[in-house]
């Protein structure tokens, strides 16, 4: 028995390299699992993502850079560039104050119906854009709620840029809160304490200790709240006019194109708003990394 | 800077974390606030700070009421168990930032804030790091600079939150001689949260020891270790070998010692708990003509540096009897483990039986 046990010991010590090499064997798939599970990913995403991708930019083409150029110059196409851009450039900053606030109240103070605030904020990722865009209707449309009162005030929600505004809003709303919840509960609360107890003000606290320990996590926050608020079709669709170099927004305009057989077109227009994705994408990518390396103090590169 | 603390109370819902707590801390000070987790400590400090409010009592600052002054406006640094550096801003500017924060009219200009700030690093010895990154610090140093910050607005009171708790033990000991150092050399008011017994008795003047929200004991080192007002204060200074019995005719019986004339709270007829601590007990050999020592035997000899820690076993008794010796004293009596023994307490300390179990 005595034996046994040091002839066991005497194998073990020196074959300890070898142990961790059978620990890691014991603890992972065989390598046929690892190898047809990482290459039908690949497969997967190339078929579904990176295939169609190129076949936009590839059809976009097909008639020469003539006819590309001249489908995006489209006077109707530039309108609806611009008025994309208005649609970004009110949504992505009222989102973002908004997501601050939100973000900051959930991470920050215990109250009653903080749950529930976390989960609306959750609402427009289960419900389908084109029901927010109904509700809109009801409650802004002619017919709707407040529609009588609008329009006795002349104002004009549904059918105008108004209402492509707000139900942009409506579905981009949980990008930047949902990004900071996290960050913010992760700090803690002693750095602004800290700045507090050295006699900074609540606004000072929040510009200088705050805002830049979430920078990179507000940012991805934020590219994430464009990108969406630049590619959404279903809620904008139901509440835009669809008149074209009045109130389309690009999305609408790739689809009037089609709809119209001018798929060439349809291509050009939607090889933009893929460029834009793929922008986005590296952009994501590149503060998706800055976000998680800034986070714990025990980073080694300071991050400015 | 003197602190008047008085009635003041505050809950968590339903946990007490504070009990009408009195305390008064004199100017120039370096006081221990300390007790097991959860007593209270922590939160008694925030509340000094203005970090926390109390559900009600008065909190005094150099005899003005500061209760309903915000955290900025008290005059308090503020050392936190973490440090709180700011990550994103060089040691420099962390020092720096309670300058840089001052409204214009009272901030000093850029060449007197990089003196105040140079000066203060050289005070707390780090001044090479001052390009450096919180993260890129060691513990210690973190821990240095954090002091640094608090003291660069000159605070009236310095407030420390557990501030060698996340240390290695050699640097804690090191750090801690360097804190009274600093202490005796800025006589600022000071009040520190420790769980570590040790701690408070190496830096502090004085001690106040807590327990569930309540202070038990407020003292030098010496009046707490020596003279403990409760069972509690006595177990948690250090170890103590624990005897029941009872008073009669004045006197205090126990099973191990029979009847001592002592010093005692309770009344006759009580059941009582008697401490004596492992330095207090003395080992014999022989009885003598004593007859009320106690028997035992010598489980466990274990030296520990500069004495040594005997374990006896008793009869009667229901966990062992720790004996402590200085060296040179076991030396000379050369006990083994095994041998047949006596000891006899030197001091007792006798408190009541009801009183609840550390």
């Amino acid at each position: 028995m005595m034996a046994d046990i040091t002839a066991n010991a005497g194998r073990v010590v020196p074959a300890s390299g070898n142990t961790r090499v059978a620990h890691r064997a014991a603890a992972d798939e065989p390598i046929w699992v690892r190898r047809s599970l990482i290459g039908l990913v690949f497969v997967f995403l190339g078929v579904f993502l990176v295939v169609p991708l190129a076949i936009v930019l590839s059809s976009a083409l097909s008639q020469g850079w003539a006819l590309y150029a001249r489908a995006v110059t489209d006077p109707d196409t530039w309108s609806a560039i611009v008025l994309t851009l208005w649609v970004v450039a009110i949504t992505v900053p009222l989102n973002t104050l908004f997501g601050i606030a939100a973000a900051w109240a959930i991470a920050r103070f215990d109250f009653r119906g903080r749950s529930v605030l976390t989960s609306l904020i959750d609402l427009p990722f289960s419900v389908s854009p084109v029901v927010v865009g109904l509700a809109y209707v009801l409650v802004f449309g002619r017919g709707g709620w407040l529609g009588p009162w609008l329009g006795a005030h002349d104002i004009q929600i549904i059918f105008a840029m108004p209402g492509m505004v707000l139900v942009t809003m409506f579905v981009t709303v949980p990008f930047v809160a949902r990004e900071l919840i996290p960050v913010l509960a992760e700090r803690g609360q002693e750095e602004e304490e800290g700045a507090l107890s050295l006699g900074a003000s609540g606004w000072q606290t929040f510009f200088r200790v705050t805002l830049p320990a979430v920078k990179w996590g507000l940012l991805y926050g934020v590219v994430l709240t464009t990108a969406r608020a630049l590619g959404e079709y279903g809620a904008v669709a139901v509440v835009s006019g669809r008149v074209p170099g009045e109130n389309e927004t690009l999305t609408l305009r790739v689809d009037m194109l089609y709809e119209n057989y001018q798929a060439t077109a349809a291509f050009a227009v939607a090889s933009l708003l893929a460029v834009i994705a793929l922008i986005t994408l590296v952009l994501k990518t590149y503060l998706g990394d800055r976000k998680d390396n800034a986070c714990p103090l025990s980073a080694g590169a300071p991050d400015s | 800077m003197s602190i008047q603390i008085s009635n003041v109370s505050r809950a968590f819902g339903n946990h007490r974390a504070l009990a009408d707590i009195n305390l008064r801390i004199e100017p120039g000070e370096l006081v221990a606030l300390l007790g097991p987790s959860g007593c209270g400590k922590t939160t008694l400090l925030r509340i000094i700070a203005g970090l926390e409010q109390p559900d009600q009592g008065t909190l005094e600052l150099e005899g003005q009421d500061v209760v309903s002054r915000h955290v900025r406006d008290r005059g308090i640094g503020f050392v936190f168990q973490h440090y709180a550096l700011f990550r994103h801003m060089s040691v420099f500017e962390n020092v720096a930032f309670g300058l840089r924060v001052r409204p214009r009219r009272t901030r000093p200009i850029e060449t007197e804030i990089q003196r105040r700030v140079h000066e203060l690093l050289e005070l707390v010895q780090l001044d090479w790091l001052a390009d450096r990154y919180p993260p890129q610090l060691s513990g210690g140093q973190r821990q240095r600079i954090a002091l640094a910050r608090a003291l660069a607005v000159e605070p009236r009171v310095l407030l420390l939150d557990e501030p060698f708790g996340a240390l290695d033990a050699n640097v804690r000991r090191d750090l801690r001689r360097w804190l009274v150092r600093l202490h005796d050399e800025l006589h600022v008011t000071s009040v520190f949260v420790t769980h570590d017994q040790e701690e408070a008795m190496e830096v502090a003047d004085r001690i106040v020891v807590m327990n569930q929200g309540r202070i038990e004991q407020y003292g030098t080192p010496d009046e707490v270790y020596e003279t403990p007002a409760t069972a509690f204060v006595s177990r948690f200074l250090g170890d103590v070998n624990l005897f029941h019995g009872r008073i009669e005719q004045g006197q205090l019986h126990t099973a191990a010692f029979g009847a001592r004339a002592t010093a005692t709270p309770a009344g006759e007829g009580a059941s009582v708990q008697a401490h004596v601590r492992p330095h207090e007990l003395r080992l014999r050999r022989d009885a003598g003509p004593n007859t009320d020592l106690l028997p035992v035997r010598i489980r466990r000899i274990r030296p520990l540096g500069a004495d040594v820690r005997i374990e006896l076993d008793a009869e009667g008794e229901t966990g062992p009897i720790q004996v402590v010796l200085p060296r040179h004293e076991y030396r000379q009596q050369a006990f083994s483990e095994g041998e047949q023994a006596y000891v006899e307490p030197t001091q007792l300390h006798v408190f009541d039986g009801d009183q609840k179990r550390a």
